[in-house]
């Protein structure tokens, strides 16, 4: 219960400082120049959290430009005329909140699938060979998303040059709102770095004492890695969740981007109101703060019954 | 296994030293390779424009523009590092800093829930939020800031990002060294509070640090590409209009720092994959060599630190 309390006040905190966060912005740049803008900064973060109160309310600005013709006597020629127009946020942010989120939940889930079949594979492997694979690992973890993204987009344009077959458009038009590539680009490096996580655990955890009791006692080598090992493996592993999902957030800014598509995160990167950013960033990270608190009970829990120190 | 870390260590840091030497060097010797607006052949009859894929002429092939894509990377290669070598030393700096004096606050619950809001605001967006309005200038005007002070505000911007979480990081190592036996035993001497940070924590400390360093590199050359993406370069963004409508701007780098390279030409990734596909391999090249180096200084250390 006190667990539920703390998670609650931390939750409230969060939503706080991604309040000033959001504001921050006022906080350096105004109307002058460049310069140190306490006051600005203040009533920015006062707007932001009425403005919160009535999320209803908020909009969206879109920049559009649009051909006109000055009057005459001057030369006759055309310009565009910039233009920033607000809409109403409510029932058009539900779409690109559903895309992007579902784009973070699949690849969460991908990334979760990979990892524990990945590891219960390389598991059984060779020690030398599974040396080999948790170097590659961490070399492969440092590498840009940029680079994957950029690959996958390549690599379903390459193939369908060759065979005439298309995986999917490699952007996102209106038509067609493209889902498994995203997918994919986006799960490829939470993938590998749960997978690193797993394996080292899985081989810390084959030192231990327990391993050795359940071996001499006679139970088979596959039965002990999935029934204890791997268990006890994933509960640890949830440790790293916090920096798994902030691999997903970090991603999904660029992916969106790259694949043109029409996401959360795009909306939140335009140029929108503190008011409306902030309320964007909390909607999107509410689900995930629920699940690491929620993982990160169970733990405890588990921890607690195993009877282990910490 | 020692030793074969150590050797890592050094190809990694010689690589990059090399890299980072040419850099300086070469465009100091040679000039910078006219743009060719056409290629003829023997009877004088034009063939080509650019972009000019891969040959002998261009190794990797020019940009839309005609620049040759190998000098313009040797040239930006030194900003690119330098500027990501000096947001790192300057974040550790700062965050060992704040993370040594603050030790305490750092492990609090609510420090733990402000902080938490770096895992939801990741880096890349907050440094795109904040330095769009600085970078970014409306077209047929010119940039805010000059050069100078473009880098100032990034480097500033950049460092300030990262100082949260890594001084949290700072904290948290220290922390667990205070707990071990031997400061227990320095206390109980009756070691000053700085002798015991001075001859106790420091030397254990550091090598973790460098350590921190290290992997900062690696985030912060992740972060200005991805700023890149968003056509925020380093030293500044040129913007050009291809047409009226600011739909068709095409955005430069005048520093050719290599994640401007990627960043000013991803357009052209379906058309002339070379163009972008060369800056972005040579891009993961360096963060892989600069990954080897801190891997291999890890291991080389992780003799001593492992006390995790």
């Amino acid at each position: 219960m006190e667990m539920f309390r703390n998670s609650v006040i931390q939750y409230v905190l969060l939503c706080f400082s991604i309040v000033l966060l959001t504001a921050s912005p006022a906080l350096v740049a105004g109307n002058d120049g460049l310069g140190f803008y306490v006051l600005p900064f203040i009533h920015t973060v006062t707007a932001v959290l009425l403005a919160l109160i009535r999320p209803l309310d908020l909009t969206y600005m879109v920049k559009t430009q649009t051909l006109s013709f000055p009057k005459m006597p001057e030369n006759r020629s055309e310009v565009f005329l910039d233009q920033d127009l607000a809409y109403e946020l409510f029932p058009y942010v539900l779409t690109p909140f559903s895309y992007s989120f579902l784009l973070l939940s699949g690849s969460f889930i991908i990334a979760l699938l990979f990892s524990t079949f990945g590891s219960l594979l390389v598991y059984r492997l060779h020690p030398f060979v599974k040396r080999g694979i948790i170097q590659c690992t961490q070399l492969l973890e440092a590498l840009p998303d940029v680079f994957f993204i950029f690959s996958v987009q390549l690599l379903v344009v390459w193939i369908y040059k060759k065979t005439g077959w298309q995986l999917s458009y490699p952007y996102y038009t209106h038509e067609d709102l493209i889902f498994i590539l995203p997918l994919l680009a986006l799960s490829i490096l939470p993938a590998i770095y749960l997978f690193r996580i797993q394996v080292l655990l899985m081989e810390e955890e084959s030192h231990k004492d327990y391993y050795l009791f359940a071996k001499s006692k006679g139970l088979p080598e596959h039965y002990i890695s999935v029934q204890h090992i791997f268990r006890n493996t994933l509960v640890e592993s949830i440790i790293h969740l916090p920096t798994l999902i902030m691999l997903l957030f970090t991603n999904l800014v660029v992916l969106e981007f790259l694949f043109n598509s029409q996401g959360l995160m795009s909306l939140i990167v335009s140029d929108q109101p503190a008011s409306t950013r902030c309320l964007l960033v909390i909607m999107l990270m509410t689900p995930f703060y629920v699940i690491i608190k929620v993982t990160a009970a169970f733990r405890h829990k588990f921890n607690g019954e195993k009877g282990a120190s910490q | 296994m020692k030793k074969k870390s150590n050797k890592r260590f050094k190809f990694g840091l010689i690589s990059l030293s090399v890299f980072l030497l040419f850099s300086i060097i070469w465009p100091a010797l040679v000039p910078e390779p006219d743009i060719i607006p056409f290629l003829h052949d023997e009877h004088g009859r034009s063939i080509a424009m650019p972009p000019y894929p891969p040959s002998a002429d261009f190794w990797f092939g020019t940009d839309r523009e005609g620049v040759d894509i190998l000098y313009a990377l040797i040239k930006g290669a030194k900003y690119t590092l330098l500027f990501a070598l000096a947001v790192s030393s300057l974040r550790l700096c700062l965050a060992t800093v704040l993370g040594l004096l603050f030790r305490r606050s750092f492990s609090s619950p609510w420090m733990a829930g402000f902080l938490q809001a770096f895992t939801f605001m990741p880096q890349s967006l907050l440094a795109i939020i904040w330095l769009g309005p600085f970078i970014l200038y409306e077209l047929r005007s010119a940039s805010p800031l000059g050069f100078t002070g473009t880098v100032v505000i990034q480097l500033l911007i950049v460092v300030w990002i990262g100082i949260p979480s890594l001084a949290k990081m700072v904290a948290e190592t220290a922390d667990h060294l205070y707990q071990l036996d031997f400061m227990e035993s320095a206390r109980t001497l009756g070691g000053t509070p700085w002798h015991i940070a001075k001859t106790h924590l420091f030397p254990h400390i550091l090598p973790r640090l460098v350590i921190l360093a290290g992997r900062q590199l690696v985030q912060v050359l992740t972060l200005i590409l991805h700023l890149a993406i968003f056509h925020i370069f380093i030293g500044g963004t040129t913007i050009r209009s291809g047409q009226a409508h600011d739909q068709f701007s095409l955005y430069y780098t005048g520093t050719y720092e290599w994640a401007g390279l990627i960043g000013s030409s991803y357009q052209n990734l379906m058309t002339e994959p070379y163009i972008v596909f060369f800056p972005v391999l040579a891009y993961t090249l360096l963060i892989l060599l600069v990954n080897i180096t801190v891997k291999g200084f890890e291991q080389q250390a992780g003799g001593r630190l492992r006390s995790r």
